[in-house]
């Protein structure tokens, strides 16, 4: 995409199940598909194990041999590089001490976290991305409300962990979501404020937000220089009833296991009965001058090869950006 | 179906939701996956649906010899599969044939009523050699496509029908008249129908998803109709025609295809969520009005085929096979 | 993208994607025909092209074909180019090698432009033959007999300022070597052109390369698509079909840029170029859902290697 700001696509939602997109031709066609769509730059999304070798940095080593290998191997599907990495330390990794269960809500956590994330930012720095971009905390339900000096905790990580990222020329990014703990607007406010705007920044996502009853727009005008990375995708639906402390919310919300039963959230730019407000979004990233990564992504949604491609469409044709 | 057998009532599944699109469904390998999948989940029997060209192996008779060497080379398929018979055919004489070079055909028209008795009696007979007892046929065409029926317009339908059923009972086949959704003869007109058709020669296939689809309590036809219902189909119905958007032309493809100006999807294998048939009710209806004969559980269409038989496959055998073995000793 | 372009790119109809209740075609509805025209467009094809039979859902659904095309140049592609004319060959009565049928086919025809009339198409595109066990043995006679046929069609549809332009099947009756150069040869130029599909050549045993460098002066298109498997044995006379049905091979059909493929699309964009072809090359993945496939995915890739490594041969 040729424009002034600057566009990514996110690969997760090829990795749909622990057994699908493992083989390396499966990624070469997601990555053309990526790149027929005219993105030349993707996010990757961590993940666990010999079978996320696009998710996981020692896995992705041990397929491609080095960074320079990997990239190659991007390039051969005329995909330039990597934007961006997202990492949840809270899900459970083979990778980090064999499924530990550690989140960074709990202090004890914390040097081990920090430990953990040293592959990420290794190997972002080592394939020339820019955000590492990360879950803040874990699920709402399942621990109490946090205060004040709950957020303090979380958000002291955070800055360890961003002093890391910014010695090795990277980025760090809190990516928001609709189950996380910090979920009111004033919470969100308060990891900020715990949290050193000189490396630590956030990550915004339209639907998350939307989700999570945040307008995305007036957020982003009020934090803009606190926002340094983009997730932009729509959903149809607000959590209008506190779905999120449900237990196991990850499934009976956001699989509709209960509740009011949506099992698909997140959906392309342009979908019938999109809440969120794609253009006056990206117009508030233009009238800021926005310099980091757009990154278009509709998660889980349904096709990615089609998603994809209707993202591409709303880009050109409603957004105004110029493919080639 | 083992270990649920009920006397005079047979289970069978319905092939249709195997094939979505014309170029679906037409290699070997995926007729037996279907039917070894049909057998495994308890059904003895499989519906077909006509079909026409080299595209619709199982769709008549002409399509099974070329396949199959002769109809009874595709019985020894079925057999192969674990299928013991095809109990029933289900055929739309609206439906063109590119091997007898015809095309639609009309029980309104009197000049096409004897390639329609014709037909009928081509479909029986191979449907005698399959084991079925069946010939299901769609009684006159959808009611936005027609005029609507007045006495003299059911009086040729009648004999058109009755002419068919004489020569489909000459291969000891039943010939019975499905009502869908979409059917001219929705509004009131089946009763006077069945009263212009004799007995002997016509009945009546009660579709469990048509009749909800259509605003019609199935419940209300056994009451009313049971001693004339010849074959039945339990397919769920998720939504009803309340806009009457049955009236529009064309109403197969823009409602039925298409799911109408809601888009929905109409039918899913009994027991679905969301589905509103009460199938114990019905089974238990059925089994009270005496009803013998094939139940074919369809799912019409389905996201995901070999899903939906298997779970059909588990509502018959786990609560409804048990409705009829109860009311049998009952019975007793 | 500049419009001073040798070489457009156009999709050829075939669709499926995953509604409610199983797979549907694009014509399904306005919201799916508008998907599809989406990601068309998205991956940069700049027309489509269709098939006769979809005419009576213009009719139904858009208003005609004139309507129709409006909806597409609404999603930014430029209009309908190619339609192609799938008949119900039959040795009764539609049979090109029989002049018996010729009537009924040449009334067929009259009729099918007319229909068209409406919109601007470049080509209608026919298989020239029935299936092939229809036509066996193949005589000179019927070679020739087809071309008289395909020669007055061509008339026809000339007088509607449409090409008439064959597209050799592998099972259909014309499609070995000597019998598409007999065909050729009793065919007139002015009339009859020649449509290469890259796929349907390499399974039946030709080199669409040679065959469109013998040719070039009259193909008036291309199918841009690939295969992964020679047709052997009888494949190309399977009773009762051998596009779906033959035994040795459950798919035939892929998009460009598969692996394994068979086409040398490198030395055929090349002999386009070197033959200063110009205009239009349809890009065409039928029956792309097959054995897991998924269109979506194989429209993305094969434009993916149009743009990565055919336009840099020749655009």
């Amino acid at each position: 995409m040729r424009d002034t700001l600057r566009w990514a696509y996110a690969l997760n939602q090829w990795n749909v199940r622990l057994d699908v997109f493992v083989r390396h031709e499966d990624q070469q066609r997601a990555l053309k598909t990526v790149s027929a769509c005219g993105f030349d730059t993707i996010e990757l999304a961590s993940g666990t194990g010999r079978w996320d070798n696009i998710s996981r940095p020692e896995v992705i080593l041990a397929n491609h041999g080095s960074h320079e290998s990997f990239l190659n191997f991007l390039r051969r599907a005329k995909v330039r590089g990597v934007s961006s990495m997202f990492w949840d330390p809270q899900a459970p990794a083979e990778e980090e001490e064999g499924y530990a269960f550690r989140s960074t809500a709990n202090p004890a956590d914390s040097d081990a976290i920090v430990e953990w994330s040293k592959p990420f930012v290794d190997f972002l720095a080592g394939v020339g991305g820019e955000q590492l971009v990360v879950r803040p905390v874990g699920s709402a339900w399942m621990s109490p409300p946090l205060d004040a000096d709950g957020i303090k905790v979380i958000g002291d990580v955070w800055n360890r962990i961003g002093e890391l990222a910014s010695a090795a020329g990277i980025g760090l990014a809190l990516h928001y979501d609709c189950l996380g703990a910090v979920h009111t607007e004033a919470e969100l406010t308060g990891l900020l404020q715990a949290t050193d705007p000189a490396t630590v920044g956030l990550a915004l996502d339209t639907a998350e937000f939307t989700i999570g009853g945040i307008d995305p727009v007036g957020f982003y005008r009020e934090h803009a220089d606190r926002v340094t990375h983009v997730h932009l995708k729509d959903t149809r639906y607000a959590d209008t009833g506190q779905e999120y402390r449900m237990p196991g919310a990850e499934s009976t919300m956001l699989k509709g296991g209960a509740g009011r039963r949506i099992e698909r959230w997140f959906y392309e730019l342009g979908t019938e009965g999109g809440l969120v407000d794609v253009k006056g979004f990206v117009a508030a990233l233009r009238e800021r001058s926005f310099s980091g990564w757009v990154v278009v992504e509709s998660d889980h949604g349904g096709n990615p090869a089609e998603l994809a491609m209707l993202n591409s469409w709303y880009l050109q044709h409603e957004l105004g950006v110029s493919k080639s | 179906m083992t270990g649920t057998q009920s006397g005079s009532i047979r289970w069978a599944y319905a092939i249709n939701q195997w094939k979505p699109q014309f170029d679906d469904f037409v290699r070997r390998e995926q007729h037996e996956r279907a039917l070894k999948t049909m057998s495994i989940a308890g059904f003895e029997g499989v519906e077909l649906t006509y079909g026409t060209g080299r595209w619709e192996p199982l769709g008549n008779p002409q399509q099974l010899a070329a396949n199959f060497g002769s109809v009874a080379g595709f019985r020894e398929f079925l057999r192969g599969c674990a299928i013991d018979a095809v109990s029933s055919w289900y055929w739309d004489p609206a439906e063109r044939s590119m091997e007898h070079l015809t095309g639609p055909l009309s029980p309104l028209v009197e000049a096409d009523v004897p390639e329609i008795v014709a037909k009928a009696g081509w479909l029986a007979g191979a449907l005698a050699e399959l084991g079925g007892s069946v010939l299901l046929v769609r009684p006159v065409p959808g009611a936005g496509d027609v005029e609507p029926l007045d006495d003299d317009a059911l009086d040729r339908v009648a004999a058109c029908w009755d002419a068919a059923g004489r020569a489909t009972a000459e291969h000891g086949i039943r010939l019975a008249l499905h009502v869908d959704f979409l059917s001219a003869l929705r509004r009131d007109h089946v009763p006077a129908l069945l009263d212009r058709t004799d007995p002997a020669l016509v009945g009546l296939a009660l579709d469990t998803g048509e009749l909800t689809a259509g605003g019609i309590d199935p419940l209300a036809v056994i009451e009313r109709m049971g001693d004339r219902i010849w074959h039945v189909q339990f397919k769920d119905a998720l939504a009803v025609d309340d806009a009457e958007e049955y009236l529009k032309p064309h109403a197969h493809w823009t409602v039925r295809v298409r799911g109408g100006a809601r888009e929905v999807r109409w039918f899913a294998e009994p027991g679905a969520e969301g589905g509103l048939v009460d199938f114990p009710a019905v089974t238990r209806a059925l089994a009270g009005a005496g009803y013998s004969g094939w139940i074919v559980v369809e799912s019409d269409q389905s996201p995901h085929p070999a899903a939906s038989a298997l779970l059909a496959g588990y509502l018959v055998q786990r609560e409804l096979g048990p409705i009829l073995l109860d009311q049998r000793k009952a019975a007793v | 993208m500049s419009d001073d372009r040798a070489i457009k790119w156009s999709y050829m109809d075939h669709w499926r994607s995953n509604g409610p209740s199983g797979p549907v075609d694009q014509w399904h509805s306005h919201k799916t025909m508008s998907a599809f025209l989406k990601q068309i467009k998205a991956t940069g094809f700049d027309a489509i092209d269709t098939f006769d039979f979809r005419i009576w859902q213009m009719y139904g659904d858009y208003g005609g074909p004139a309507k129709y095309q409006e909806m597409v140049r609404d999603h930014g592609l430029e209009r309908i180019v190619n339609t192609f004319h799938a008949a119900d060959y039959d040795v009764r009565n539609y049979a090109p090698h029989l002049p018996e049928t010729h009537e009924n086919i040449l009334e067929d025809f009259r009729v099918t432009m007319g229909r068209w009339s409406e919109i601007e198409l470049d080509n209608i595109i026919v298989m020239p033959a029935t299936l092939y066990y229809d036509m066996e043995p193949i005589t000179e006679d019927k070679l020739k007999y087809s071309a008289e046929c395909w020669n007055k069609v061509g008339e026809i549809t000339a007088g509607f300022g449409v090409k008439l332009t064959c597209h050799h099947e592998f099972f259909c009756g014309i499609q070995s070597e000597p019998d598409i150069e007999t065909f050729y040869s009793y065919t007139d130029p002015r009339y009859v052109s020649l449509f290469v599909d890259t796929a349907q050549h390499c399974i039946a045993g030709l080199d669409p390369v040679a065959l469109y460098d013998r040719h070039a002066h009259r193909v008036s298109g291309f199918h841009f698509k690939d295969t992964r498997n020679v047709a052997t044995g009888d494949d190309h006379r399977h009773r009762p079909d051998s596009e779906i049905m033959a035994p040795t091979t459950g798919k035939w059909f892929y998009e460009m840029g598969t692996p394994q493929g068979l086409v040398d699309f490198e030395a055929m964009m090349t002999a386009v170029r070197d033959n200063g072809y110009r205009g239009w090359i349809s890009v065409e993945h039928d029956k792309a859902n097959k054995e897991g496939g998924d269109y979506s995915e194989s429209t993305a890739v094969s434009r993916w290697y149009a743009k990565n490594v055919l336009e840099e041969i020749y655009r």
